[in-house]
């Protein structure tokens, strides 16, 4: 009887173990995936994306000195790039965001509900707008609201290889240079495999010339997608014949490959490229070549462009709001980017802080381009459904550029999106 | 009741052993059976029934990621069979791939199962060979392939070598993205099948092809006329499996080409993740995911009635 019991008993007690291991398995998931509410009053969360190690513990730096300016612990989770926005989705489906989130000024109308209203705390926080780069403070409003405070932005330019422009015996490109001398140059240092220019299929690499050349941008100022007008239709052309008639820039190898433009330019196989001053330092660290930069040449609308950026906001999710937006302003605050320019993380949106990023990383040489391209840039407006937008573009432009549809065709695809 | 019967007979035979047992056992059994199935029922639950559940009822609604549902009826399921552009498109592409990519894996993998099935040297390196692409991370493996196709990737660099032309802008171009992703995909897919055929074709008994083969039978008669038929139940579930699979193909082209150029390598799971987690309509995905769960079935079970007429079990 008894050993017939007991191993009955052990049964019943190694089953129920094993679905309390189950149990409290998913109840631990369930409030590790929380938003730290319940935790003690100064802990936070903060999400942001990051591509290695050593931008982490950059982060996580950052992170300390605005605890110490906010009084509070915050913690830091991350993911790379392209997984934080599925992540970030995922997570708002769910409401359960960190305390603190990470946004870029392209998806802020996309994310807009996720965030509280910044503007009427920024005195509490300490934050005087003025102190920040105006066009990425207004890319991060959507109807009015603050959503986030930036830390980096920067205008698009002209990334050259200027081995290669010695090597062909070219004038380097100054300011004032024009369309003309973009394309003169590119024919010269277009031979066999290596091209002039790398024509990209994302928006960034043609809003640029569609403001040099006309002065739109592909969202207009009431917030409207509209590249059915004639000036993008000429910009549009012009960008094709580069790949379809000048032949100054490689056919397009694939769609979804954003990567691919920074990538060929820095192996040599396009001399030049549009590209934000975030990648400046790479770029100079990786290439074989010297990397300069450039005004955009100069168009019917003179040399112009748009800046884009990153900033910070407070989750509405976040249980305690004056906190997380005390801890938030400590992540934009003068120690932070000082830290973040000089260690060449970030171009400050903190304008007093930008000689950081020049001094810091040997880049004086830059800063020319560089005021005059911010002084000469809008905002880089966006609409909440970018993101759609941006796949569209990205697989319509590599037909159309490569010749193999037309630009209308593209651009009833594009806008089918609006 | 009979057992209960049978507990009282042992009893009273008086088997000082077994007296309590199967009474107890059979109570006891059922307390822990469910205690032992509860944590394997509760993942059940939790992670299947439940999202299968929820899809369903998403799929009636307007469901986006940020903001409140909204109950629509069957309007996603209307509007993806009347309205929606890039739906037909992707049935389309995925059928395209389904009906390249079953056939030539298939062949593929029989052709060389076949081939290493004789006792040939280094037989066993083979197959472990053929099974690498198979065991590597399809995302690195597409990764590769990525590069392999690009303009000025290795492709094109023999191409211009040995022809002096350069190759077709494989992902570039709207004709050839989708047989370059076949392509990639039965590199990727061959070996699984391969190593399923290998097995059946050691399965087959040697007594039988002699036969054959003294009966006057050549080579391919004997393939055709005994081999084939004796691996058809191999057959069957390397066609049911890679049917499924195939129409579930996200990978490749969300890897190589993101859909483009265009749409013409949108698959239907390519057009169901950007419908939900790029354009964060999640009813609308939910739907994409019920309309293709059908399919599946159904031609499942078109195969299943179908194997009746070609399928030898008894050998």
């Amino acid at each position: 009887m008894a050993p017939t019991l007991s191993r009955r008993q052990l049964l019943g007690l190694g089953g129920g173990a094993a679905a309390a291991l189950a149990l409290s398995g998913c109840g631990g998931g369930s409030s590790a995936g929380g938003s730290g509410g319940d935790a003690s009053s100064t802990d936070l969360t903060w999400q942001m994306w990051s591509a290695s190690t050593a931008e982490v513990d950059a982060w996580k730096k950052v992170a300390d000195i605005a605890g110490r300016a906010s009084g509070s612990t915050i913690a830091f989770q991350t993911a790379a790039w392209n997984d934080y926005w599925t992540k970030l989705t995922s997570q708002a489906a769910s409401g359960q965001t960190a305390d603190i989130v990470s946004v870029q000024s392209l998806r802020a109308p996309q994310f807009a509900q996720l965030f509280t209203d910044l503007s009427p705390q920024l005195a509490d926080m300490g934050v005087s707008e003025s102190d920040f780069d105006s066009s990425i403070l207004d890319a991060l409003k959507v109807d009015g609201k603050l959503l986030a405070l930036p830390y980096d932005f920067g205008p698009l330019v002209v990334f050259y290889n200027k081995t290669a422009f010695e090597q062909a015996g070219l004038a380097l490109p100054a300011m004032g240079w024009t369309q003309d001398d973009f394309l003169a140059a590119a024919r010269k240092l277009t031979s066999g495999n290596t091209y002039g220019f790398f024509a990209g299929a994302v928006p960034d690499s043609i809003i640029p010339f569609a403001m040099s050349q006309h002065g739109v941008q592909a969202v207009t100022s009431d917030g409207e997608l509209d590249i059915d007008t004639d000036e993008w239709r000429d910009t549009l052309n012009w960008y094709r014949s580069l790949v379809v008639t000048e032949k100054v820039a490689s056919p397009l190898p694939a769609a979804g490959s954003q990567a691919a433009a920074t990538n060929q330019f820095l192996a040599g196989n396009a001399a030049m490229n549009i590209d934000g001053p975030w990648s400046l330092i790479n770029a100079k660290a990786t290439a074989s070549f010297e990397v300069g930069i450039a005004p955009m040449p100069v168009g019917g609308s003179g040399s112009k462009t748009v800046t884009a950026g990153s900033g910070f906001g407070v989750s509405t999710a976040a249980a305690n709001q004056d906190l997380a937006a005390k801890a938030t302003a400590g992540l934009v605050n003068v120690e932070s980017e000082t830290y973040l320019g000089q260690s060449g993380r970030a171009f400050p949106a903190r304008t007093a802080q930008q000689s950081a990023w020049y001094e810091g990383n040997q880049l004086q040489d830059a800063q020319e381009v560089m005021d005059a391209m911010i002084a000469a840039a809008e905002g880089y407006r966006t609409t909440a459904k970018w993101t759609q937008v941006n796949n569209e573009w990205n697989k319509y432009a590599v037909p159309c550029f490569n010749g193999d549809s037309d630009v209308d065709s593209f651009i009833q695809q594009v806008m089918a999106q609006a | 009741m009979a057992l209960t019967g049978a507990v009282r007979v042992t009893d009273a035979t008086g088997s000082p052993q077994a007296p309590a047992p199967p009474r107890g056992t059979k109570r006891g059994d059922g307390r822990a059976a469910s205690a032992f199935l509860l944590p394997g029922a509760i993942g059940f639950v939790a992670f299947t029934a439940f999202p299968i559940v929820a899809s369903l009822v998403m799929s009636f609604f307007d469901w986006p990621v940020l903001g409140d549902p909204s109950f629509i009826g069957f309007g996603n399921f209307v509007e993806l069979f009347t309205t929606d552009p890039v739906f037909t498109t992707a049935l389309l592409n995925t059928a395209v791939f389904v009906l390249l990519y079953v056939p030539v894996n298939i062949v593929v993998s029989m052709g060389l199962a076949v081939w290493i099935s004789p006792r040939i040297v280094g037989r066993r390196y083979y197959r472990v060979l053929f099974f690498v692409p198979a065991v590597t991370p399809m995302v690195g493996n597409a990764v590769v392939f990525g590069l392999l196709y690009t303009p000025r990737g290795l492709i094109d660099s023999v191409f211009q070598t040995l022809f002096g032309v350069s190759a077709p802008n494989f992902l570039g171009s709207s004709a050839w993205a989708l047989p370059a992703v076949v392509l990639m995909s039965v590199w990727q897919g061959f070996g699984y099948n391969l190593l399923v055929f290998s097995a059946a074709l050691d399965a087959v008994p040697p007594s039988l092809t002699e036969a054959a083969a003294i009966d006057g039978a050549g080579p391919v008669r004997q393939f055709f006329s005994v081999v084939l038929p004796l691996m058809s139940p191999s057959l069957f579930f390397a066609t049911v499996l890679t049917l499924i699979s195939s129409f579930q193909v996200f990978v490749q082209p969300y890897i190589l080409t993101g859909g483009g150029p265009g749409n013409s390598t949108t698959t239907l799971v390519m057009y169901l993740y950007q419908s939900g987690f790029q354009n964060f309509r999640l009813g609308f995905a939910s739907a994409i995911a019920w309309v293709l769960f059908v399919i599946i079935m159904v031609l499942t079970a078109i195969q299943f009635l179908g194997q009746k007429k070609w399928v030898h079990y008894d050998q």
